[in-house]
């Protein structure tokens, strides 16, 4: 199965986990991304994410002066982010959970 | 990591790089509502040369093709594709647009505008308090070089000062959609306003200063006020039966045109005048007041230089100006019946010597 259509569906939520804490520019938040071990995802994808999650307010930016290339635009998470990546989490944990017991059944049957 | 030295190349490199590669993504978002589709692709553009501004590979092999790329990014961002095909005249806009920006000029431009921006916001402080000074005086000149707020153009210097950080600052910002078409609907009224001020530039309304270098002529060469020996009236005065100079009178022909066509260039011995022109209450110049403030400009006396003599003998400071006095008049003495009209009898009795 192609890791691109699972990412699809929990990219606005990996894309909060790693602004949630420290702010980061859209290059970086792909790195952080990929060395967390998504490392199929789409520089695309997480521009497209962090495009939509600022209009929807999840999302803060700003704009930092750089004096070693151009100006880096910055995302951190707003509390309405905060909130919404807290309500991710909890449906997150609950799917996961679903999908773990799904795939470990036929395990433990023949077990 | 690049070093300070190189990062001008660097940064140009990685630029033209992000602009390459947006060009090529720009078609396949053509699915988007124009205006939506220029909010991204500006976005994007910032977004590709922070990407190209990182050391690695080629962005067409860190990014894959820009369809794919454009695919991907329409898929993420939940943007939404146009309802309504663009409008035929729209198209046709945004391809000659298209055309200007892809041109060499254009790319010039695209690549100078960062450079030049900075100096737009300093500009359009100044034409906002102009703009500002235009309309507190109903539209007239507002002045120049400072424009005058409240008349005074001290308030004028500080309107200027506290304009330009608001207007950096501003330029800054980035801006929400509304916010950023607000921002360019009033830079094009200031921008149309310094075209008007330009076309005003060189009509006489402002030309408080009147110096000319044209050397004095006769005065009905040019339409000037002259004397019936033919020399030219460089200002009037206005005594009442007193002999007291009344200041300022306002001249109307027969016509009840204001009577401005003197022409004070020069003085009768030739000095060049400087004219200062009386103002109304909102700062234009009024032409037919009289009498007009003068001054001479005086010119370095040049002697002939000889043996013993000192190389110059300047009696004045070169360029000193010497105010032009009243002239000294006596007053005929007026009876106290006034003449109803030119075409009666005259009413003073002159007596002629014998």
């Amino acid at each position: 199965m192609d890791t691109t259509q699972l990412l699809k569906g929990v990219l606005d939520l990996a894309v909060l986990a790693v602004v949630r804490d420290e702010d980061g520019y859209g290059y970086d938040i792909v790195r952080r991304l990929r060395l967390a071990g998504l490392d199929d995802v789409g520089d695309a994808s997480v521009y497209g994410t962090l495009r939509r999650l600022y209009q929807a307010g999840a999302l803060k930016s700003y704009v930092v002066a750089s004096e070693e290339g151009p100006h880096r635009k910055y995302y951190g998470a707003t509390p309405a982010g905060h909130d919404l990546y807290e309500s991710w989490i909890k449906k997150w944990r609950g799917f996961a959970e679903a999908m773990d017991v799904l795939i470990d059944a036929p395990e433990r049957k023949t077990a | 990591m690049t070093s300070t030295m190189d990062f001008g190349t660097t940064s140009q490199t990685a630029t033209l790089a992000a602009e390459r590669y947006l060009k090529e993504v720009a078609p396949h978002l053509a699915a988007l509502a124009p205006e939506e589709r220029a909010d991204l692709l500006e976005d994007l553009a910032q977004h590709l040369r922070e990407i190209a501004a990182e050391p690695g590979p080629p962005l067409n092999e860190r990014l894959g093709s820009p369809e794919a790329y454009a695919a991907e990014l329409l898929a993420s961002a939940g943007v939404e594709a146009a309802r309504h095909p663009e409008p035929p005249f729209l198209s046709r806009v945004s391809a000659v647009v298209d055309g200007a920006r892809s041109s060499w000029i254009g790319q010039e431009a695209v690549r100078m505008w960062p450079f030049l921006r900075p100096a737009w916001w300093v500009v359009r402080a100044y034409l906002a308090v102009s703009l500002l000074s235009a309309l507190e005086r109903n539209g007239s000149y507002p002045g120049f070089p400072l424009p005058r707020l409240a008349g005074s153009p001290a308030l004028g210097l500080l309107g200027v000062v506290v304009a330009i950080p608001l207007s950096v600052r501003l330029g800054q910002r980035h801006l929400f959609r509304s916010g950023r078409l607000a921002v360019i609907g009033a830079n094009v009224v200031l921008a149309l306003f310094a075209i008007s001020l330009l076309g005003r530039a060189g009509t006489p309304e402002i030309r408080y200063v009147d110096y000319s270098d044209q050397a004095p002529s006769r005065s009905a060469d040019r339409g000037c006020l002259g004397t019936a020996a033919g020399e030219r009236i460089t200002n009037l005065y206005a005594y009442d039966a007193q002999g007291r100079l009344l200041d300022p009178v306002l001249l109307y022909d027969q016509n009840g045109q204001p009577i401005d066509n003197l022409c004070p260039e020069f003085d009768d011995q030739g000095r060049r005048l400087a004219t200062e022109y009386s103002q109304d209450v909102n700062g234009a110049p009024v032409i037919n007041a009289f009498p007009r403030r003068q001054s001479a400009i005086v010119q370095p006396e040049r002697r002939p230089m000889g043996p013993g003599q000192p190389l110059t003998t300047l009696s004045v400071q070169p360029g000193a100006t010497v105010p032009v006095k009243p002239p000294a008049v006596v007053v005929p003495r007026l009876t106290s019946t006034t003449v109803p009209t030119p075409t009666t009898a005259t009413t003073t009795t002159a007596v002629l010597p014998a």
